[in-house]
């Protein structure tokens, strides 16, 4: 057998050789891969790799309840605060804007229940980060908050920096996109 | 509480049954994103949105494949916009937004099948054989599902895996 022949019959047992270390085949696919591996060194070291390597990639997402709790907390705050949104753009406003709207009743929501106590490496909070990258969908959206911030690129850089705006700020803005400047985020920026 | 259960809780507003929709898939959405953005405060942000755009989609669920492979279908997608935006932002020279930090690799100190030397070795794996292979080991998709968000065969999904993991092992070596 020829060194290509040989590479043809590698890669056609590729597949093959995940659903045997995955137990997947039946006995007559099973004994055909098997056959290959004990002619083909590499091959029986890609079916041991098969099995070890993705267990010791399983073993690295062992982390401590706790730390899962905390992630589930934060995603169910950001949650809450597009349901409040949702039911604001049932009540008329323009549908477009709930992602970023939600974004930023997340920076609102954020001094209420004290995810500020959970800052990011980079000293901003999370919902403020996710605020900008949800609001990143919307470029209208994004030169506004450029506009707010006092950034000119049309990129705002510094949008980063929302929650260090203040959160008034958010609120001013929402007022503008709305026409009943009572909504309900107003009262929780004023908290 | 079966997955459509729990989805036809938040779709009235249910906050506990998103919490326990979060709980059960949370491992899977973060283990495969953070292969893909590489940084754990990005993955933290990008796992949030994906599960907030799941839920201003759920009314499009339709139960055609498993709530898990649509969620993690949504995590592709999103994996793939922070991808775009990070390199609008490189493109209009902004220079001062914070990068994740990028792998450094030193392949001599991270021969062994370690923590730290894994995760970044997965890094360097080409876009596609990343993604299948976190599909499989994190989110542990079957190869039919994973072909499917991937837009490709069955066939091609194992073969990627394989290739995957064969240069894991080489640089392992």
């Amino acid at each position: 057998m020829t060194h290509s022949d040989r590479q043809r019959d590698c890669d056609q047992v590729a597949p093959l050789l995940v659903d045997l270390v995955e137990d997947r085949l039946d006995a007559r696919q099973a004994e055909r891969v098997r056959a290959h591996c004990a002619q083909c060194a590499d091959c029986r070291a890609m079916a041991a790799a098969l099995r070890e390597i993705p267990a010791a990639l399983r073993a690295e997402d062992d982390l401590a309840p706790e730390a899962w709790l905390r992630r589930r907390d934060a995603i169910v705050a950001a949650f809450e605060a597009m349901v409040t949104a949702d039911r604001a753009s049932r009540s008329g406003f323009d549908a477009r804007l709930l992602l970023p709207v939600a974004a930023a009743v997340l920076i609102g929501l954020a001094g209420v229940i004290s995810l500020r106590s959970d800052p990011l490496g980079s000293g901003h909070t999370r919902p403020a980060r996710a605020a900008f990258v949800l609001a990143l969908n919307e470029p209208q959206l994004v030169a506004e908050l450029a506009e707010i911030l006092g950034e000119t690129d049309p990129w705002p850089a510094q949008a980063w920096q929302l929650d260090a705006a203040g959160d008034g700020v958010a609120g001013a803005w929402l007022t503008t996109h709305l026409d009943e400047p009572d909504w309900e985020i107003g009262a929780i920026d004023s908290e | 509480m079966d997955d459509l259960r729990l989805i036809r809780g938040i779709l009235h507003g249910r906050r506990d049954d998103f919490a326990a929709l979060v709980e059960r898939y949370q491992r899977a959405v973060y283990g495969f994103v953070v292969r893909q953005v590489g940084d754990g405060d990005a993955a933290d942000e990008v796992t949030q949105i994906v599960f907030l755009r799941a839920y201003s989609a759920l009314r499009t669920f339709r139960g055609d494949a498993s709530f898990k492979s649509w969620l993690l279908q949504i995590a592709v997608n999103e994996c793939r916009s922070w991808a775009r935006r990070r390199r609008s932002l490189r493109e209009v020279g902004i220079d001062d937004v914070a990068e994740p930090e990028l792998p450094a690799v030193d392949v001599d100190a991270e021969r062994d099948l370690d923590r730290r030397g894994l995760r970044h070795h997965v890094q360097r794996l080409p876009p596609r054989q990343r993604s299948v292979l976190s599909l499989r080991v994190f989110a542990d998709l079957p190869f039919a599902e994973i072909a499917r968000i991937e837009g490709i065969t069955e066939n091609a999904a194992k073969v990627n895996y394989h290739h995957a993991v064969k240069r894991l092992r080489e640089w392992l070596e």
